[in-house]
């Protein structure tokens, strides 16, 4: 069904192309630069938190499914390994690493 | 012989080919971008060798973390340096002769790791450890090592930070 | 009596595969069974999922439409439906939307990255209709009931960035590569407390799978205990998907319309549809995790069978049961709308801090009270 659809659409769409249309849009004014350009670091940085707080996020899964069967000891393990975590998180609010500009 | 393990035995080996021709890809592709593409695929492949093991929870842990994370970062790091996706640089010879170096010792020990062992065949049923074996036996056997994890992901984090804001001044 | 008997064969055989998903797994038969009820599975998820698009595109238009004390789309349709109330016009409005943007000329710009910008709708396209998979739709309306359910859902949205990204990178324009980025930065900030949301349900329950999950509800729907992991993922997951007030990637006053800004006729039209659906799914997980799939409140249930003199219709109680389950999804997909077209956008610099000073501490908070409350009630929940 959806081949059929995307070949209705080759079939039947126009294809003119001239130099303007293949422009990138820009509100109509001339492209100054690559486009590659260098961006806010606080975008990596985020990525970097959450490369960790996911692997925390992925352990808690299992833990989160045994609980049931698991002790108050288990319990206050897993805090800890989160409260641990925390202090990355603590040192990254800190640091203003959190904040914008 | 039952049909589930023919048709696990049949899918491995279009699987394993796509492992390797996505990881021959990402060192030969000279832009970095497809080379990130192209991993995503090696990670994916091997998710689904996890899925035909009947390791779920492993297969979702590996598109989570690796595809969802770590390639994720990558592309972010592609993206960050300057016009890095048009360019190649393979570094100075030395350089080559000792990445080259390292991975042969790697590939050693891995084979060595591989002959000195003896394997348990898990059977195409799966090994019948589930999520709930996992969690009970991450913070009771493996204990220690988890919380051991802990100390290593922050140090990991904050040495990550603090380089990536060395970077920014 | 022989009719009777016939009814049941016939409804059983069109019925069979889709409420007994275990189709019988050995031999060449059950393998055969098997290709035939996945491939009746996806083409009928495939349907659904254009018409459900359709459906609440000409929604979000009429809803917002209502909210600005406008009529919205009114022409496209019968015309004496029009005049009969705003709710019945202009319902084949999308319809014709789609079938222009079939008709428009597909433009690639000369910086773009063709290869990149071709696959990128397609990544996303299918990390969207993957989600569908392990949804429960009804008692045993579920494709497939991964023992993984939930960790599947998280780790299919990873597909979600991947699109993005490449869609931003391979534009060859700066929107679409800041909006990209924006977009990708606010999915993952956000994809942490999404997870500790989700918690609360699975540590009560101790299962990953969907289906576990909504039959524990049977007499407590989760969000009585779980509000906390609630707010917490239905704010996540509006954030995850890009809706306002989180739409910050696509804010059209500083970057057009971000990553999807270069794309244009049925390109554009496959993240429009993914966009949409999206706001289904996020709200279908919210209802099987929060409240109780589809079943009734207090522990209520439909009858089996109903019969009717003679005749006794049979399934009902998945029949019905699949209509509550729509009617909750697609509340909760009004509630989006809604929070659209009412707030303004979340400030850019706020954009990172929400996620993790607020939410994941929120989410963190909710985890503790739940395992203390089960300690101290074990036989809850």
């Amino acid at each position: 069904m959806v081949a059929g659809a995307l070949f209705f659409a080759w079939l039947m769409r126009p294809s003119k192309p001239d130099p303007i249309k293949l422009d990138v849009y820009e509100c109509g004014e001339e492209t100054v630069g690559p486009s590659q350009v260098q961006f806010n670091i606080k975008f990596y940085l985020a990525a970097i938190l959450f490369v960790v707080f996911d692997v925390e996020a992925l352990f808690l899964l299992p833990w989160a499914v045994a609980f049931k069967d698991l002790g108050i000891r288990a319990f206050i393990e897993m805090i800890l390994f989160i409260l641990i975590l925390f202090v990355g998180l603590a040192y990254a609010w800190r640091k203003g690493i959190l904040k914008w500009a | 012989m039952d049909i589930s393990v023919i048709i696990s035995k049949l899918a491995f080996y279009p699987i394993a080919a796509v492992i390797l021709i996505a990881a021959i890809l990402v060192v030969s592709l000279r832009n970095v971008f497809y080379a990130a593409l192209s991993l995503i695929l090696c990670f994916l492949g091997v998710a689904s060798l996890y899925l035909l093991l009947h390791a779920e929870f492993l297969a979702g842990a590996q598109v989570l973390i690796y595809i969802g994370a770590i390639s994720v970062l990558i592309i972010f790091a592609i993206m960050f340096t300057k016009d890095i996706s048009h360019q190649y640089s393979s570094g100075t010879l030395l350089y080559r002769v000792s990445v080259g170096f390292v991975l042969f010792l790697l590939f050693l020990v891995m084979t060595a790791a591989y002959l000195l062992n003896a394997w348990t065949h898990a059977a195409a049923g799966g090994t019948g450890v589930s999520i709930t074996d996992i969690g009970k036996m991450m913070l009771s056997t493996y204990l220690l090592p988890f919380e051991a994890l802990s100390v290593l992901l922050l140090a990991a984090l904050i040495g990550a930070l603090f380089l990536a804001r060395k970077e920014e001044r | 009596m022989n009719f009777e008997y016939y009814l049941w064969k016939l409804t059983d055989l069109i019925a069979g595969p889709f409420i007994h998903t275990q189709v019988p797994r050995d031999g060449w038969t059950g393998l055969i069974l098997h290709v035939i009820f996945m491939a009746i599975v996806v083409v009928i998820i495939l349907a659904f999922l254009a018409l459900d698009a359709f459906f609440l595109i000409w929604l979000e238009r009429k809803i917002s439409a209502r909210i600005q004390n406008r009529l919205g789309p009114m022409v496209s349709g019968p015309r004496w439906l029009a005049k009969f109330s705003m709710w019945t016009g202009g319902i084949f409005q999308t319809l014709w939307d789609t079938l222009k943007l079939m008709l428009k000329e597909d433009i690639i710009n000369r910086r773009a990255d063709r290869l990149g910008f071709m696959l990128a709708p397609f990544i996303c396209m299918a990390a969207t209709f993957m989600a569908f998979l392990v949804i429960p739709f009804g008692k045993g309306l579920v494709a497939q009931d991964l023992n993984i359910g939930v960790l599947y859902l998280v780790a299919i949205g990873s597909f979600a960035v991947i699109a993005i990204l490449t869609a931003g990178w391979s534009s060859g324009s700066k929107y679409s590569l800041l909006g990209g980025l924006r977009s990708a930065a606010q999915i993952i900030s956000y994809e942490v407390p999404m997870i500790f949301g989700i918690l609360g349900p699975v540590m009560i329950v101790g299962s990953l799978s969907l289906v576990d999950i909504v039959e524990a509800q049977k007499n407590t729907w989760f969000f009585v205990p779980q509000i906390l992991a609630f707010l917490v993922y239905f704010i996540s997951a509006t954030a995850e998907i890009n809706r306002t007030p989180f739409d910050l990637p696509e804010a059209e006053s500083e970057l057009v319309a971000g990553f999807v800004t270069e794309y244009t006729g049925m390109r554009f039209a496959m993240f429009f549809l993914a966009e949409f659906t999206n706001m289904f799914i996020i709200s279908a997980i919210a209802v099987s995790l929060f409240f109780g799939g589809w079943m009734l409140p207090f522990g209520l249930e439909f009858p089996k069978v109903i019969q009717l003199g003679n005749f006794v219709i049979p399934y009902i109680d998945i029949l019905l049961g699949a209509v509550v389950f729509f009617i909750k999804a697609y509340f909760f997909v009004i509630v989006l709308m809604w929070f659209r077209w009412t707030y303004p956008r979340v400030r850019v610099d706020h954009l990172l801090g929400l996620g993790w000073k607020v939410l994941l501490p929120v989410g963190f908070l909710n985890m503790l009270l739940t395992g203390i409350w089960m300690m101290i009630k074990p036989r809850g929940g």
